[in-house]
Formats: structure tokens, sequence, C-alpha cells
């Protein structure tokens, strides 16, 4: 087995498949990644059970094989090759790797592939096409927050649906939901196993970051498929594979049904930045007071051992005056997210979940659950 | 003009109960004991007969019964104790409207409003324990002092029946002989810090450097430097106890053995909703939930788990104390003991509220928790639940179920 190829595109490759690389295992073939060499095409393999990712590239001076490398060594070997051309050679006997680049060369013991776990080919129930920046955007839009697994799995996944041709993804650590919405279509493929209904599945929050890293460097329609506990993201050079998380999904729908009374607009730096100077006086599970006014917001925090802060931040209201303690952290997090320049809060009452969602714009919304007064 | 503050201590509290409606005992020495039969016999309290054969709270009923024969050991009766706690309150309202109980047995009375001066506060003492003798028959002593600190010590000087001062202008001579020990908040923890400092009277405390006591104790060194010193102005007995509470917990020792798996987790379903019945009266939430499994040799395991959404649900509870149990503890020894705790509590006030808490989370486990108490009871005897709490509930309230 032998190929050669571009540094840049070997590393594109390889950055992309070392994200879920173990360190240790117990079983110690998953810490290496398969390389599979076919018709001038490399492919890379990793998987740790839960998820798997492959990465082809064009390569030249092919000879077809297999063999699995250590991961981090090939990884860092490669991050560190010279710019231009590298050639690898295989001996299927030894499975001793050479790679050539420039003036240097390496030489790293590989292992047959022979046990290396393969995903086999599911079939698919659900496929639609999506553009890959704007679902990397829902993605990092939605991750945040999602939570750590405690009694409630769900809270470590995002969830991914489609109702009406309306591709929905929402996470939620119970204290606060991101939803982000976008129009899609499903439509109808040749495949007979495919099925184009609605469906809600739950994927793991860490490995969808993954997902929108590699999104983010491309701009292509890509591909996602849904099948019986897998989810399956395929750009032209990728392919992410990894199980869902078998749960119910809060029902964030019913929570979404209330109707805010009060409602304040105002600019998001201007608010994000009062939040953070009250985040100074206010550390995580301390309350902040906002005071809803008729032409302005006040924030106040208060804290016995550091100081207090006051902040009054210009805004247009509809609906009473009211008051109402929240996890600065939380609205900070919500409002970085909102990418726009402007935001409207919705209130309900001092006990109600919170809403902000950038005016005229329904398809990113943040929900807060406001802490009590004391 | 300084505060009046009186602090009432009954004498030998439950064990003079006791003796109210069994005047016979009066001349006996008596202890009230766990009853050895469910396995929990140790002595709770005794009357001053009993002391003078060195029979000590805490030690087992077959030890204060080696070091006097004819000790009478009675069941405790918790009904009986508070109602009479009752009683002693509503003689110590007629007086003021300022009273702060301290456990069953303890109450501070603020009487700065009601007297002219020190002479008066004495008088009213007086007519308290005078009251508390003919309308209940106990005795009770009381000690008068122009703060809460003070007052309690003065509580202590002469027992039983008794009235002691601690006036402000020779407080030193009476006080600072005392032991640091003797003072409120000066637990064994404390004492040990203390003593390695070299303090052990309240003198030694109150002329030690503040600072240096800071430096080992934290605020609380100041808190104890200026308590010695006369100044209590950071005691508020009205929070005192609640304030002081860091974790709830509830125990059960049934008569025999728990031997399954399923009466394991029916014992923690128990506990689990009496802890939860305990937080939300004290307006708490947990996210640490420990159980406490003594086995049939008597050894201890303790095992914890910590979580970031606060819980106050019986069914939540239960489940985290269930996984610890099945993940700790094996079945070659029977259990003999078993304990449910709440940790790191928060106040409900700044409580972040859940999204959950738009659902109703239908119980995992519907149990009915009467009927499982009864079968239970069938299977293991009848049982009290033994509560636990870093400080004294300011009313005991026994558990029912």
């Amino acid at each position: 087995m032998k190929f050669s190829s571009l540094k840049g595109q070997l590393y594109t490759a390889i950055q992309n498949v070392i994200r879920i690389v173990p360190n240790v295992s117990t079983v110690p073939i998953i810490t290496g990644i398969l390389f599979c060499v076919t018709d001038d095409i490399l492919t890379l393999t990793a998987t740790d059970f839960e998820t798997s990712i492959t990465s082809s590239i064009p390569v030249m001076n092919s000879e077809p094989g297999e063999v699995v490398l250590p991961g981090k060594y090939i990884f860092d070997i490669i991050r560190k090759l010279p710019d231009g051309m590298g050639s690898f050679s295989i001996d299927p006997m030894t499975w001793k790797c050479v790679i050539k680049a420039e003036n240097s060369k390496f030489q790293i013991y590989g292992q047959p592939s022979d046990d290396f776990p393969r995903n086999p080919e599911r079939k698919s129930e659900i496929v639609f096409n999506i553009n890959s920046q704007i679902l990397s955007d829902m993605i990092t839009k939605t991750t945040f927050a999602a939570g750590v697994q405690e009694k409630r799995s769900y809270i470590a996944g995002v969830s991914f649906s489609i109702q009406n041709n309306k591709l929905k993804l929402a996470a939620t650590d119970t204290f606060r939901l991101a939803l982000n919405t976008e129009t899609i279509s499903l439509e109808p493929q040749d495949d007979t196993d495919v099925k184009q209904t609605d469906f809600e599945v739950i994927v793991p929050a860490k490995i969808l970051n993954d997902v929108a890293k590699i999104l983010s460097q491309i701009n292509e329609e890509i591909q996602v498929r849904v099948g019986d506990g897998f989810i399956l993201f395929r750009t032209s050079s990728t392919t992410v594979t990894t199980r869902l998380i078998d749960d119910k999904f809060l029902d964030y729908e019913t929570v979404l049904l209330a109707d805010p009374l009060i409602k304040v607009y105002t600019d998001r730096e201007d608010l994000v930045s009062a939040a953070e100077r009250a985040g100074i006086i206010n550390r995580k599970e301390a309350v902040t007071k906002l005071s809803l006014e008729a032409d302005k917001i006040i924030l106040s925090a208060s804290a016995s051992d550091i100081g207090e802060l006051y902040e009054e931040i210009e805004a247009k209201k509809d609906g009473e005056d009211m008051e109402i303690g929240i996890d600065i952290n939380y609205l900070i997090e919500a409002l970085r997210y909102l990418d726009a320049e402007k935001v409207v809060l919705g209130f309900i009452s001092p006990l109600r979940p919170i809403f902000l969602q950038v005016p005229e714009e329904d398809n990113a919304l943040q929900v807060i659950m406001p802490m009590r007064l004391g | 003009m300084t505060n009046v503050i009186l602090h009432c201590d009954m004498d030998n509290y439950f064990a003079s109960v006791e003796c109210i409606d069994k005047p016979h005992l009066k001349n006996l020495p008596v202890a009230v004991c766990g009853d050895p039969a469910m396995r929990h016999g140790i002595v709770l309290a005794k009357n001053d007969i009993a002391k003078k054969y060195g029979i000590v709270t805490g030690e087992s009923s077959y030890a204060a019964k080696g070091k006097c024969l004819e000790l009478v050991i009675l069941p405790p009766d918790y009904r009986k104790y508070l109602k009479y706690a009752k009683l002693a309150r509503e003689i110590y309202s007629r007086y003021s409207s300022k009273i702060y109980p301290y456990g069953m047995d303890e109450a501070w009375i603020d009487l700065t409003d009601k007297c002219d001066d020190f002479e008066d506060g004495i008088r009213i003492a007086n007519e308290i324990r005078q009251r508390i003798k003919d309308e209940l028959s106990l005795t009770a002593s009381v000690g008068i002092s122009f703060n809460y600190i003070f007052s309690k010590l003065a509580s202590d000087i002469k027992k039983p029946d008794a009235t002691s001062i601690v006036p402000f202008d020779n407080f030193k001579s009476i006080v600072w002989n005392m032991p640091a020990f003797d003072m409120l908040f000066v637990g064994s923890v404390t004492r040990k810090v203390l003593r390695s400092m070299g303090i052990l009277t309240i003198g030694d405390l109150a002329n030690y450097d503040p600072h240096l006591l800071v430096k080992k104790l934290g605020k609380k060194g100041w808190m104890l430097w200026e308590f010695a010193n006369g100044n209590d102005s950071s005691f508020d007995p009205r929070t005192n106890d609640e304030d002081d509470i860091k974790s709830l917990g509830n125990s059960i020792t049934p008569p025999k053995d728990i031997t399954s798996e399923k009466d394991a987790a029916a014992f923690l379903y128990v506990l689990s909703s009496t802890v939860a019945k305990r937080l939300k009266k004290h307006s708490f939430k947990s996210s640490c939930v420990s159980i406490v499994i003594r086995r049939s040799d008597f050894t201890i395991i303790t095992r914890q788990k910590s979580f970031t959404h606060p819980i106050d649900e019986a069914d939540v509870i239960f489940e985290y104390a269930y996984e610890l149990f099945i993940k700790n503890h094996t079945w070659e020894k029977s259990v003999r003991s078993i304990g449910v705790r709440a940790d790191k509590l928060l106040r409900r006030e700044n409580e972040q509220l859940s999204l959950l808490d738009y659902f109703d989370n239908p119980p995992k486990i519907k149990n009915n928790i009467s009927e499982l108490i009864s079968k239970i009871k069938e299977e293991y005897g009848s049982f009290d639940l033994e509560q636990s709490a870093s400080s004294r509930d300011t009313e005991i309230s026994i558990m029912e179920c």
C-alpha cells in the first residue's frame, strides 16, 4: 500500500477524524486511525464506538491497501510535515509505515486493519439536504444550552426534528432552552426504505459541536440521513455517523404556547455590556434583578462580600412594569447567540419563562427560566 | 438601659416530664432510653438521681443499667414532651411576645421593653419559675443577662430550679472563668482548634488577638471573640436554628435486619419521602443525596451523589438513594439500619426555576406511601424514624407518615 498527497489536504482530513479518537481505550485499536486506499482515494476512519467519522481525499501514485496507524502520533507527524507533497508507503508484512517529505523521513509502526470496527451501511428512513454553513450556524446557536447528563439523558443532547418542512434544533439544561428553526424540504427519494415522515431524534451535543466545526470549513449542500438509532451527516468528503440518545426530549412546544404579555425592545450590545458588568458582581447561581420600567431596563446586582451594580439600559416597553430575577450568565449567553443589532425580550410573570428573540424574526428563540427573588 | 434577656432551661426535661404522671418515680433513678428491643437503646435523658450514679446521655441502656441496677428505664414519648414544651411557651408568652425557642426545652425571652431595670427581670424570672412549678409540676433554671449568649451561660450556672444573673458591670468575673466549650457555637471541632491555641476559658478567648482567631476559624473566630467580650449583635435568635441547617436526614433501625433489596427499596422510599417533606417544610432544595448503611456487623458505609439541579421531590431523592444503595451494597451482610440524607441545601428564595416546573412529572414509582409503610411495618414490626439535622429543629416534630 502506498500513496502521495499534499500536506494541506491530508492535514484537513486527519483533523476531521482525530476529534473523536480516544487517547486510551480498553480496545486499543480504536486509538488508531484506519488508512484505506482504493482507486487513488485515501479514506481515513476513526471511531469511539458511539460515533465514527470518515474523511476522503484524492491521492496520487497509489497502491491499494489498509493499515491502522496510531492516532496521536500520525496526527502530530502530518501536522509537522513540511508543506508540499508527502509520500507514504506501508509494508504489509511488518506494518511499518515510511513517510517522506522533502528532507524528512519518518518511520512509524502500524497494525493490520482486520480488527478495526467498521460501520455497516444502515437503512435510512429520512434523508434531507441543507447548506453546511446554515446547519453549522444552527448547531452552534443551539448546543451551548445543553447540559451535562444526570438523571435525564436528553439534557446532554440536541433535539433534531422536522415538522411541516421545518427543521428544528433544540437544546436545554432545563433552566434555559435554545431553539433554532430552518425551512427545508423532504424530497421523495428513490430508496424505498426512506419514508420522509416528520420525526424527532436526540443527538449528543458533544459530537454536534464537532460536526459544526467540520461543516463551518466548507460551503456546500450536505446530506443528513436518519435511521434506526443513528444520524449521519455527509459532506462531499467527510461522513459523521453517530448513535442517537434514546430518550424523550422535553416537550418544549408546551412552554412556547405561553404568550408574553410584556415585550421589551432594546439594543443587544448595550444589554450584553450591562449584563457582563453585572456578571462581575454576581457569579453563577446568584440572582440579578431586572426591573422593567417605562423606557428602560434596570439591572441591579449585589453581593454582600463584593459590592453592588446598578445599570440602566434604554428600552421600549409594551405592557406593565415588572421585576424579575435572573441568572445573569444565562442572559449573557442567550444574547451572545442572538445574532442581531436589536433584541426583544418577552415576559409573562416573575416566575414564568423569559423569551428572547430578534424582532420580526422567528428562526431563533432563547428561553430562560427566572430565579425567585428573595 | 441595657437589654434584659432571659434564658429558660427546663431541668432534666424528658425525665422530669415522665415523672409528672408517675410521681412514684420521683425519688428513683430514671432514664429515658430508646427501646432496646427496637435496637436503639441509648440514654436520651436522665434525672438528677441517675446522674449521681454517673449515667451519661448517649451511653447504652445496658451500660447504664450496669452502673445502677435500680435504674428505671422509660421509653421516650415525644408527643408528651412537645405538649409540655408548648405549655411552657404559653407561660412565657404572658410576659413577652419576643420568645425564641431553642430546641424543645429551652427558650429565650426578650424582656427589654417590659422591664424598667435588671431587678425587674429577676422578679419576672422567679415568677416564671414559680408558674412552671405550679402549673406544670416541672422546674426550670433561668439565666438573666444583657445578651443572648450570656443569658444561656447564666442558666447553666445553677441548676436545678434557680435564677442566675450575669450583669453587665461584672460579667467578666462570672463568665470569663467558664470553659470556652460552654459557649454557644463552640462545638467539639472548634474546641479542638481553640485548645490547640491554648484557649480554655471564655476569658482566654476574649483576650486573644481576634485576627489570629479569624486566621484559624474564619468569620466564626471574630464572632466568638465578640461573644466572649459581651457583644452578640451578630446573633439572631430567630434564624439561628434554620440558618445552621446544612443537611437534613432520616434513618431507620427496624426491629430486625433488612435482608432483601425489595425491602431496602421500600425503606429508602419511606425515608426519601420524609426527607422531602422536611426539605419542603424548611423551604430548602438539595443538590446532594447521601445514604448511610449500617450493616449487621456494625460496619458503616456512607455514599453520596451530587448533581446540579437542586431537588426536593421524594421520587428523585429516592432514585439517587436507591442507585447509591444498589451500587454500594452487597448482600453478604444484612442491613441493620439505613438512612437517607439531603446535603448541600439551597434556600428556595433565589432558587433557579426550571422548565420542568411546567410539567407534572408523573412519579416514576407509583407507590402509595402509607400502604408501603403499613406493609413494611407488618413485615418488620413498628419502627420510628430518627431525624437528624446539623442543628436542632426549633420545633421537633414527630414524623407521622
